[in-house]
């Protein structure tokens, strides 16, 4: 399995491996935390420093007979210490999958493959069959089906066929249709309008006839 | 010849920066690396402002057209400066950094400067090699940033900003992608992020050089490491989202304003009023945020007890001009081409349900401060920190910088509480608007921590 030290087996390597795991998502704009037996890790750290403060606390009840006033609080050099430790997993993890995983998959990649690494998606697969048929830079139109509009698949083919297929602008009628992830493709073509490449069942890139 | 383009993408902002510091503040204030880390954002700042002032006269964008005119604006900018000698060396006052008093704590605690060093190391090169490798992949990257600059590169200008999505979000960071594409000579998917890593490494150097005014250097090390441990900032600063430079031109603003307001400087307090203005061309929000650094500032003149009121009002106004200038000019050129401000997107929405809702957005600012992985354990030690240390709490700076983020937290509750926004900042999948928007201030947890940990300079061990 890569990029993770987990085994699977339940053993302390896979308990581990899922603190680990929890503070780096590669690729991700946001971070959630994993809960173990059904509480959230962070909440487990906070618990663990409290009880931290309340032993350093005893501690220095028994050794001194009271506490000092003027010592640093217990709860901040536990809350320091176990910030202490959190960095120290974090940057286990980020480091593990930075060296492990990160630099392996994306140095000395060209463009193509970086991107086939994060999206493995078809969209960009069909961005490069369109770029590699498409003849001369036109004005196009974009068709799919209504579910197709709530993924990041119009904005990718957009922002990648863009300038050679321009989807952006609106002023002049089409001379381009890019048909994506539609049943029946072909029935989206216009009038005049004629299938330059065939991208699978459901996607294909038409052009005006000349 | 590509290295020599992608110097001047930093070298033409970096040189109107310091020009426009070395006039505002008429001598350097500053260290070296904390100059250039101002310098490079007043740089950028303008720079963008000039692109839009250029798109709005029809003159077409190009890498001629922005810099020449920025460079003579430079130039004269110096030669007035130096006219008022301000290029003499004796007897800096230093602003931010601790100047020339002598600070050994980065010696007494060789290891842990180290350590510290390390892990900051290692922080800065993920975000620096994440950055240059990985292309544009993300959502709002392809849907209203990288697409608007990729236009606008293509196009030399903003003729067909109408006919985006999201036509009314502020222009700065899509113009700097722009800007870097112009001086490549072509849009590159890789180097077009370039920007990023370096605002990233701005700020944290302005956070060092901040809290070494204040602490020993130890302590500011320390505070740039827990800066750079959340994670919700190290990956921001690897994609082309807006929010790392909102989080700069909003920190560094209010840091300056209390520069500003402690050392009685109008130059400090325009510089800042130009990055709150810089802030409101970056997003939305920031129209919000200036808001809020208003009556920020109006707090700190109230409690300054010396000085007139006409005088307080002569600083006001030094830094509220530029921001609402800059500020006005975005809108205006907006009205100008038939663009509504906030398209909708925030009305006043007062209900009847307002302390059900009052519940729930507590439940979820507290889910994301204290239970999401963006921001390491930072808050719960804020927390304990301010329990802890309330010895601190008679230090102005302490004061001051709480009554900051309070306000930043006052503003966004009361937003959530009483506008159309609700579901997105306190809506069940709220995750990543909210992540961000805490990012605008988050640097103030951090400063907080350190400021409430460490002895003050002069009052014990340096």
């Amino acid at each position: 399995m890569r990029g993770t030290w987990a085994n699977g087996n339940g053993s302390m390597r896979d308990i581990l491996a899922t603190i680990i795991d929890a503070y780096y998502h590669p690729n991700h704009n946001f971070f959630f935390i994993p809960h173990i037996n059904g509480y959230n890790l962070h909440l487990q750290v906070y618990v663990m420093i409290a009880a931290t403060a309340m032993g350093i606390l005893l501690l220095r009840v028994f050794r001194k007979g009271r506490a000092r006033k003027d010592a640093v609080s217990p709860l901040l050099i536990a809350g320091w210490i176990f910030l202490a430790l959190m960095v120290g997993l974090q940057s286990a993890s980020q480091a593990f999958h930075f060296f492990g995983r990160t630099i392996p998959d994306f140095q000395d990649k060209n463009l193509d493959e970086k991107l086939d690494v994060i999206y493995a998606l078809e969209s960009y697969r069909f961005v490069r069959v369109v770029l590699a048929n498409v003849q001369e830079p036109c004005r196009g139109d974009f068709v799919a089906d209504s579910e197709t509009w709530g993924t990041i698949d119009p904005f990718l083919i957009r922002y990648y066929l863009y300038p050679v297929v321009d989807m952006v602008k609106k002023e002049a009628p089409a001379d381009c249709v890019v048909v994506y992830n539609k049943e029946n493709p072909t029935a989206a073509v216009p009038e005049g309008f004629e299938v330059i490449a065939v991208y699978d069942a459901k996607s294909l890139f038409a052009a005006r006839r000349k | 010849m590509a290295a020599m383009n992608i110097a001047t993408v930093f070298l033409v902002p970096l040189f109107l920066g310091y020009a426009g510091y070395l006039f505002l503040l008429r001598e350097q204030h500053h260290s070296w690396p904390a100059v250039f880390a101002i310098a490079f954002g007043l740089g950028m700042g303008a720079l963008t402002q000039w692109m839009l002032l250029l798109s709005a006269m029809g003159i077409p964008l190009s890498r001629g057209s922005i810099s020449w005119p920025l460079l003579a604006v430079a130039g004269g900018l110096l030669f007035l400066a130096r006219k008022r000698k301000a290029l003499q060396d004796g007897g800096r006052d230093r602003l931010f950094s601790a100047g020339r008093v002598k600070d050994n704590s980065l010696t007494r605690w060789r290891w842990l400067t180290v350590v510290l060093v390390l892990y900051i190391t290692f922080q800065m090169a993920f975000v620096f090699w994440r950055a240059f490798h990985i292309p544009i992949y993300v959502w709002d990257e392809l849907f209203v940033i990288a697409i608007k600059a990729k236009v606008f590169f293509y196009e030399q200008g903003l003729l067909h900003l109408k006919v985006f999505d999201l036509t009314s979000y502020p222009l700065h960071v899509p113009l700097s992608l722009a800007w870097v594409a112009f001086n490549l000579g072509h849009w590159d998917e890789q180097l077009i992020k370039i920007i990023f890593p370096v605002i990233y490494g701005c700020y944290v150097v302005l956070h060092f050089d901040f809290l070494s005014s204040y602490v020993s250097r130890f302590w500011a090390l320390a505070g740039a490491a827990l800066l750079v441990s959340a994670n919700y900032l190290n990956f921001l600063a690897t994609i082309a989202y807006r929010d790392v430079f909102l989080m700069y031109y909003t920190v560094v603003a209010l840091m300056l304003l209390l520069k500003g307001n402690e050392t009685k400087s109008s130059g400090i307090l325009t510089l800042a009023g130009l990055f709150l203005g810089f802030a409101t061309f970056t997003k939305l929000e920031a129209t919000g945020y200036l808001g809020v650094m208003a009556v920020f500032f109006i707090y700190l003149l109230v409690r300054r007890t010396s000085g007139p009121c006409g005088v307080k009002f002569g600083f006001f106004m030094r830094f509220i001009i530029p921001a609402l200038v800059i500020e006005g000019f975005y809108i205006g050129y907006q009205r100008f081409h038939g663009i509504a401000f906030l398209q909708g997107r925030s009305r006043f929405a007062f209900s009847e349900d307002m302390m059900m809702r009052a519940g729930e957005i507590l439940f979820r600012f507290g889910e994301n401060l204290f239970f999401s992985g963006n921001w390491n354990i930072l808050w719960v030690l804020l927390v304990i920190s301010i329990v802890a240390n309330r010895r601190q709490w008679r230090e102005p700076v302490v004061q001051n910088v709480l009554a900051g983020l309070l306000l930043f937290f006052v503003f966004l509750v009361s937003v959530a509480l009483l506008t159309t926004n609700f579901i997105s900042l306190a809506g069940e999948y709220t995750y990543t608007t909210l992540s961000r928007l805490f990012l605008h201030f988050f640097p103030l947890c951090p400063l907080l921590i350190v400021l409430l940990s460490a002895e003050p300079k002069g009052r014990g061990s340096s």
